[in-house]
């Protein structure tokens, strides 16, 4: 549904996004995790056919972005950071205007109109000017208005930022709702939790796109790379033992158990149980550490700094 | 006009015009300008002949033979108003545009309207158009209320003769929709730039200057309005909207808005 090849973006001498190649498939949830000024923004927008592309090519729903622009924008919804909402005028006035920028005919709109603010329950709101909204109502409605045209392909940027834990439970029902219909999402967030919950793979952007996976192995990019030793005993004397063996990193060592860091987990555990079994350990289990999505991302993150 | 533009135009009336501020600017203005310039006209009914000896130095011009000096008088009033009725189609339009552009930037809502199939040249149209209509409205309104009470007001069918000219009919009608335009196309090049609408007014409030120059060169009997300035002020303000037209399309881009409006 969506294929970049080599996508970058320069701002004078600035690259924001720099040579990202990325293929998302029909009804996959996508999400963008980076640090602010990583160019998740700026791969929207030139996704969206906001703005152009310096170099490389992009197509969505099988168009391509800069030469079919409005075939694009025709099969896109987008919430930006901000709502972005009309202050003035009503709830049902924001969508239906947008209803209108989309030629969807009048029949139609008032179905989807309704269909919208009651999935959304905005339905007791639909005559009240956009801005005595709060804060979440007004997410809801610029969800609402970026799913009117019940477009192919949705980018949210930040669906959830700054709401009330209720409110950003809402939207994410709404989204797994949308998900489950089978729509292609790109999904912008520092919410690690919530790119853990929503996303089927994760691209890690920082200008260039670091890992491409799915959460979990994400999390096992760095769950093979710790090992959990469990001992009988103290085991103090164990972490000298186990930092001698050439291919382990690290130790922390707590009573009775042992965090070990390590080279090629697979290949190096019975090592490490034979080592530790010579020394007179008696070892009861070992186990994979399990990283966070945060930690993972962290990781990744500032090894990209260095 | 697309449906689009339709949609655009009914919007931006729907969100601007909530505005009381927007309102008082595009109300307020013409009402007195109508006010004043009928207040004076009847004024001048009662001047006594003391008041009229300075009319002898207009007397002497050709568009004046033939008037007592009584009719003189509410000719060269009403010319002096009629100058400044030129002055809303200019200041209307700036208020109407500012609030609307300024609004969107400040409201963020341009980014999800950009991402819709609409092509940029329909906003532009519809913005452009949403400013104009009400400001062509009111300053024809005006106009027309002027040129009734003209007629209540006027010491003589000469007087009214002169005073509301084919001449003027013609300036109302071609110069305002033009001063109107270069109004609104001068706020879309400042609301680039400028995030208060009151700032881009002040900014455009320079656009008076060449308005109170004509009026001035008309009071001191440097410039007469006639068939051959309105042509010539026609032409030189249809050049000045291209020009401007041509800056504002380039400003008026989906990237540029994005990237490049602070």
């Amino acid at each position: 549904m969506i294929e970049t090849k080599d996508l970058t973006r320069r701002f004078e001498a600035f690259t924001a996004v720099d040579h990202v190649t990325l293929s998302v498939a029909a009804g996959e949830v996508f999400g963008f995790l980076g640090p602010n000024g990583a160019g998740k923004t700026t791969t929207v927008r030139m996704l969206a056919a906001l703005i152009g592309i310096t170099e490389g090519e992009a197509h969505v729903a099988g168009f391509r972005v800069g030469e079919q622009d409005k075939e694009v924008r025709r099969r896109i919804g987008i919430l930006t950071e901000s709502p972005g909402l009309y202050d003035r005028i009503s709830v049902e006035a924001n969508l239906r205007f947008f209803a209108r920028m989309h030629s969807i005919d009048r029949t139609e709109e008032d179905r989807r109109v309704d269909k919208y603010l009651s999935l959304l329950m905005l339905q007791e709101k639909r005559r009240a000017p956009a801005a005595t909204l709060s804060k979440g109502m007004k997410q809801k409605l610029a969800l609402a208005r970026a799913m009117l045209h019940e477009p192919q392909v949705l980018f949210l940027d930040e669906p959830t930022s700054g709401l009330d834990p209720e409110a950003a439970r809402v939207v994410r029902e709404f989204i797994a709702e949308l998900r489950a219909e089978g729509r292609t999402i790109i999904l912008c967030t520092h919410n690690l939790f919530e790119a853990d919950l929503l996303c089927d793979r994760i691209g890690v952007i920082k200008q260039s796109l670091l890992k491409v996976d799915t959460p979990a192995g994400l999390r096992a990019s760095l769950y093979g790379q710790k090992v959990e030793v469990r001992l009988a005993e103290d085991g103090a004397e164990m972490a000298a033992v186990v930092g001698r063996l050439p291919f382990v990193t690290g130790v922390e060592q707590e009573p009775g158990k042992l965090t070990v860091e390590l080279r090629d987990p697979d290949g190096n555990n019975p090592v490490l149980v034979r080592a530790l079994v010579e020394a007179g350990a008696l070892v009861r289990y070992v186990r994979p550490v399990e990283a966070s999505l945060e930690e993972a991302y962290l990781a990744l993150v500032a090894e990209a700094g260095r | 006009m697309t449906d689009k533009v339709r949609a655009i135009v009914a919007k931006e009336w729907a969100d601007v015009f909530r505005n009381r501020m927007v309102i008082m600017l595009v109300a307020v203005p013409p009402a007195l300008m109508v006010v004043l310039s009928l207040g004076v006209l009847g004024a001048t009914r009662s001047f006594p002949p003391s008041d009229l000896d300075d009319m002898q130095m207009f007397m002497q011009q050709p568009s004046f033979a033939g008037l007592t000096e009584m009719e003189a008088a509410q000719v060269v009033m009403a010319q002096y108003f009629l100058t400044l009725f030129l002055l809303m189609p200019l200041i209307i339009p700036v208020s109407i545009a500012a609030y609307s552009i300024v609004g969107e930037k400040v409201q963020r809502s341009l980014e999800p309207l950009l991402a819709t199939p609409v092509e940029t040249s329909e906003l532009l149209l519809a913005k452009c158009l949403a400013a104009v209509l009400p400001a062509l409205g009111v300053t024809w309104l005006a106009f027309a209320i002027f040129v009734l009470g003209a007629r209540v007001f006027a010491v003589s069918d000469a007087a009214f003769g002169r005073m509301v000219s084919p001449v003027w009919i013609l300036m109302v009608l071609v110069i305002a929709p033009l001063m109107a335009t270069m109004g609104v196309l001068l706020s879309v090049i400042a609301s680039s730039r400028l995030n208060d609408p009151r700032a881009v007014e002040q900014g455009i409030g320079v656009l008076v200057v060449p308005v109170l120059g004509i009026f001035l060169a008309q009071m001191t009997g440097l410039l007469t309005i006639n068939y051959l300035t309105l042509t010539i002020g026609a032409l030189l303000l249809l050049a000045v909207d291209a020009l401007m037209l041509r800056a504002a399309v380039k400003l008026f881009d989906r990237e540029a808005i994005l990237t490049r409006w602070r």
